[in-house]
């Protein structure tokens, strides 16, 4: 082995193992403990009793809720984006992705705005009806987590749908029809199972998110619903780590079959893939009034749904439901220094997301460059491992870092590089596949002539291939900074007082009522994860969504 | 089953611009029509105004005696092969086969007896239960033949199924498409820009250019006498030259061009701009200083079958001889950028129009 390699090796290994011992280790020590250990309630107990069956119940039906509901509302706008011709298209394609790169928390704040109490759509009602007191509250309780995570995930379901549909070779559907195949025909024996695999996979990570979602049901569930995500964390609360260990077990053993269907359900995708050819379309012309009537009321529920909570947002920074008036404090609160002010959290969130943006780019490049090899067993490896955070829920991930490293290593007084160990780890599936992608996407040829004019390894690495990475180097590391700025569940798991960034200055902010200081803070993370998307717009030219 | 179809003035024009038609074409019961012509000549966009996926804005569409144009493309009894070859990936090659006697509601005993008729006539009989990534290009092309000929269509669109292929598959799969084309006695339109292909497989061929049909005739009649100008060129069959009428005779003229004269077979008017073509195996090619040729620089000599094709440039206008003589082509190999000399019967030239000058 010559010495390049051998470089070139630790260089790949370097963030295998420090997922190993950041990932791996603390996970499985979760585990261990939920299987093995006497402290608290052991696993048998735990899968006996009754509230964990609730709880699991409840997870189970909610996420299905929430999946059938994003499936069924983002359908049609895949088929909508993909087959009908209307001007700022580019621009809606692109809009997709903020909701992703939204923190949950944030979401939050625009549905209590948008449909909670004294929201925009309660006073609407009330004005409507003339009632003093509140009328409608879809913020809160089962329809108010499902809605939200509809949200969540309804681009996600558009745009992977809409991906593969557009793959569609349209003379495929021609020579149907030709044949004598209906309109509905077509749909059921040529269209439906070719989008099957991106319909599944999209409807099996939107399951996977809403399995695990924490934010958004600790905050709308208000404690009266709770998750096994949230349910981990009240047992590590109250100290019984018996039953947060057991719980972690059981609900990582769903996530990593999900995520392991999610990765087999890729390679499906993968295999009939056809170049992206000019789909079948329609313009608004061609359609009959009722068709457009029901598009138009389709797309003003999606924009009611998506884009109304996005803007109540603002709403929600300056009004108080409470006191029904407008006041600047919120904005106040966020500069002001003093305890329960909003300066310390916005620091804390500035460093420790541009630290862990920081690594997770320095290790989502070797990762992207061991993924690409794809034969070998280190490939392999490092792809799974690349995943492996998009498995374990965020919970269960600080959980584990609070048990193996922050109490051994004595950090328990201020564990605030273990924020960003978290932080880290969630945000590395998305930088290690922008960069994937844009690696990906160098034309080997490139490298070549690289070679034959007598470049050398290193020289390669530098003045070819990480100049044209730079673009997707960027994505990356605009992707990782919004999920970790907007990180709340692990951050939540691991802050002291001292640590609170402002995800977590809101929730806490929502839980004592200070509901401006709650919406200033969201539009600071609306304004900063905008500014991320548009980044990632502007470098991947409008196809970001293709790192999901 | 087969008809007699005819295209009448059909006429699209696109928002882009593009502007198709009249077409005009008629296509015998049973024939094998070849439309020809360089990319964006409007091929395409006419055969599907014939299949209805996009509609003409005139004109009419006849087979036998019933314009078709208000039918809907799954009701006109068409069978195609497009460019893509679009056989379904989700099914095996009999499921595709089987597609459109499914949609008919055929019986399953019949369908079945389908299949493997139409699979023995394209010879694919062994493949019927394979998946559709798991048969090479060639026999997809077979797959989709017998997909667009089960339900017995009255007419075949072909829509440059070969393109995707390598040379000697594409011969071979020509040769197959004429052989199944003719036991069915089925009405057949096919499009390519390959002018070989056109000829190998058609009964007659119609050239288009610009959105319309220039000129239809057997291969031998096209190559023969080309209609004009853009024929000649396309067709390959003549070298083009342009000149002005100097001097008219009984049976021919003397047209000037450049500093050189010529005696061309045909009748015109003193100072009228005219083309006339001369096929490349009537190109005598002599070594320079013959007696009674016109000189030109030697270019190229490249040989293949039966032949060698040598291509010289007089004064700025390329031309192109075919060569059998073994002795002066070794000659001219040697003589690459000199001079040799040029010279035809007026017999063989024959005057073109219209003419680009």
């Amino acid at each position: 082995m010559n010495r390049h390699s051998l470089m070139g090796h630790l260089a790949l290994a370097s963030p295998l193992v420090l997922l190993m011992c950041f990932l791996v280790y603390p996970v499985a020590d979760v585990l261990g403990q939920g299987l093995f250990s006497g402290t608290g309630t052991s696993f048998y107990d735990v899968v006996v009793s009754p509230v964990t069956q609730r709880t699991f119940t409840f997870t189970v039906i909610q996420a299905a809720l929430s999946t059938a509901l994003a499936v069924l509302l983002g359908l049609p706008g895949a088929f909508l984006i993909v087959r009908l011709r209307f001007r700022g298209k580019s621009v809606i394609r692109a809009a997709m992705i903020i909701p992703f790169v939204l923190p949950p928390i944030v979401v939050v704040v625009g549905f209590l705005q948008m449909f909670g109490a004294f929201g925009i759509l309660d006073s609407l009602m009330m004005a409507i009806t003339g009632s003093p007191v509140s009328v409608i509250n879809l913020a809160a309780g089962l329809p108010g987590i499902v809605l939200a995570h509809a949200f969540y995930n309804i681009p996600l379901v558009v745009l992977m749908v809409s991906a593969s549909l557009e793959r569609l070779n349209p003379e495929v559907e021609e020579s149907a029809e030709l044949l004598g195949a209906s309109h509905f025909q077509n749909l059921r024996r040529i269209v439906l199972p070719h989008i099957i695999p991106s319909l599944l996979a999209s409807a099996v990570l939107t399951y996977l998110f809403c399995f695990t979602s924490f934010p958004i049901v600790l905050a709308l569930g208000q404690g009266s619903y709770m998750t096994l995500e949230a349910r981990i964390w009240y047992a590590f609360r109250y100290f019984d780590y018996g039953e947060a260990s057991s719980l972690a077990l059981i609900q990582i053993l769903v996530t990593l079959s999900l995520a392991y269907s999610y990765v087999r359900l890729g390679r499906m995708r993968q295999q009939g893939i056809a170049p992206t050819s000019s789909a079948k379309q329609v313009g608004l012309r061609d359609l009959n009034r009722v068709q457009v009537v029901l598009i138009l009321a389709y797309l003003a529920l999606l924009a009611f749904l998506v884009a109304g909570p996005i803007a109540a947002v603002v709403r929600s920074s300056i009004y108080d439901p409470l006191t029904r008036s407008y006041s600047l404090a919120g904005f106040e609160n966020l500069l002001s220094a003093g305890t329960g002010g909003g300066l310390v959290p916005l620091v804390n969130s500035a460093f420790y997301a541009t630290m862990s943006t920081l690594f997770a780019v320095a290790l989502g490049i070797p990762l992207a460059f061991a993924h690409r090899g794809s034969k070998n067993p280190a490939a392999s490896l490092a792809s799974i491992m690349a995943l492996l955070p998009l498995g374990v829920s965020a919970i269960t991930l600080a959980y584990g870092l609070m048990r193996a490293i922050v109490v051994p290593l004595g950090l328990s007084s201020n564990p605030w590089p273990v924020i960003i160990v978290a932080q880290t780890i969630i945000g590395l599936p998305f930088s290690a596949r922008s960069i994937e992608i844009a690696l990906r996407s160098i034309d080997p040829a490139l490298l070549d002539q690289a070679d034959l004019l007598g470049a050398s390894r290193l020289q390669k690495l530098f003045f070819v291939e990480l100049p044209l990475l730079a673009p997707g180097i960027l994505v990356g590391a605009a992707f990782a900074f919004a999920m970790a700025i907007g990180e709340m569940s692990a951050t939540l798991f691991i802050a002291l007082p001292q640590n609170v960034t402002l995800a977590v200055a809101i929730y806490q902010n929502l839980g004592v009522r200070k509901f401006v200081e709650a919406g200033a803070g969201a539009l600071v993370l609306v304004v900063t994860c905008l500014v991320a998307f548009l980044t990632i717009d502007r470098m991947t030219s409008g196809s970001s969504g293709g790192t999901l | 089953m087969s008809v007699r179809m005819e295209l009448r003035g059909l006429k699209r024009e696109f928002s882009d611009g593009t502007r198709i038609g009249p077409v005009d074409l008629l296509v015998d019961r049973g024939e094998l029509v070849t439309l020809l012509g360089p990319s964006g000549s409007g091929k395409t966009t006419t055969l599907r105004m014939i299949a209805g996926f996009i509609r003409p804005q005139a004109g009419s569409l006849l087979f036998d005696k019933d314009n078709v144009l208000r039918v809907p493309p799954r009701e006109r009894g068409i069978g195609m092969v497009f460019q893509s070859i679009a056989l379904f990936p989700n099914m095996t090659v009999f499921q595709n086969i089987a597609f459109g006697l499914d949609m008919a509601r055929w019986k399953h005993e019949d369908v079945v007896y389908r299949v493997e008729e139409i699979s023995d006539v394209l010879r694919i009989r062994s493949l019927l239960y394979r998946h559709i990534n798991e048969i090479s290009g060639g026999e997809a092309q077979r797959v989709a033949l017998a997909r667009a000929l089960a339900k017995q269509p009255r007419v075949l669109l072909l829509d440059e199924p070969l393109s995707s292929l390598d040379p000697q598959l594409r011969e071979h799969l020509q040769m197959e498409i004429r052989r199944v084309q003719r036991s069915l006695a089925i009405t057949t339109i096919y499009v390519t820009h390959n002018q070989t292909e056109a000829f190998a497989v058609a009964d007659r061929v119609a050239v288009m250019n610009e959105g319309r049909v220039i000129q239809t005739g057997s291969p031998e009649d096209l190559y023969e006498s080309p209609r004009n100008e853009f024929v000649a060129r396309f067709l390959g069959s003549g070298n083009v030259f342009s000149g002005r009428i100097e001097e008219v005779r009984e049976h021919t003229v003397l047209v000037s061009v450049k500093e050189h004269r010529f005696e061309v077979r045909g009748q015109g008017q003193v100072g009228a701009r005219v083309c006339f073509t001369v096929k490349p195996e009537d190109v005598v090619v002599a070594n320079a200083g013959a007696s009674n040729g016109y000189p030109a620089i030697v270019l190229s000599v490249i040989p293949q079958i039966g032949s060698h094709r040598v291509v010289l440039d007089f004064d700025g206008t390329q031309v192109v001889s075919l060569l059998t003589d073994s002795e002066l082509v070794r000659q001219l190999s040697g003589a690459i950028g000199q001079r040799a000399s040029i010279r035809f019967d007026p017999e063989s030239a024959a005057l073109v129009e219209p003419c680009s000058g």
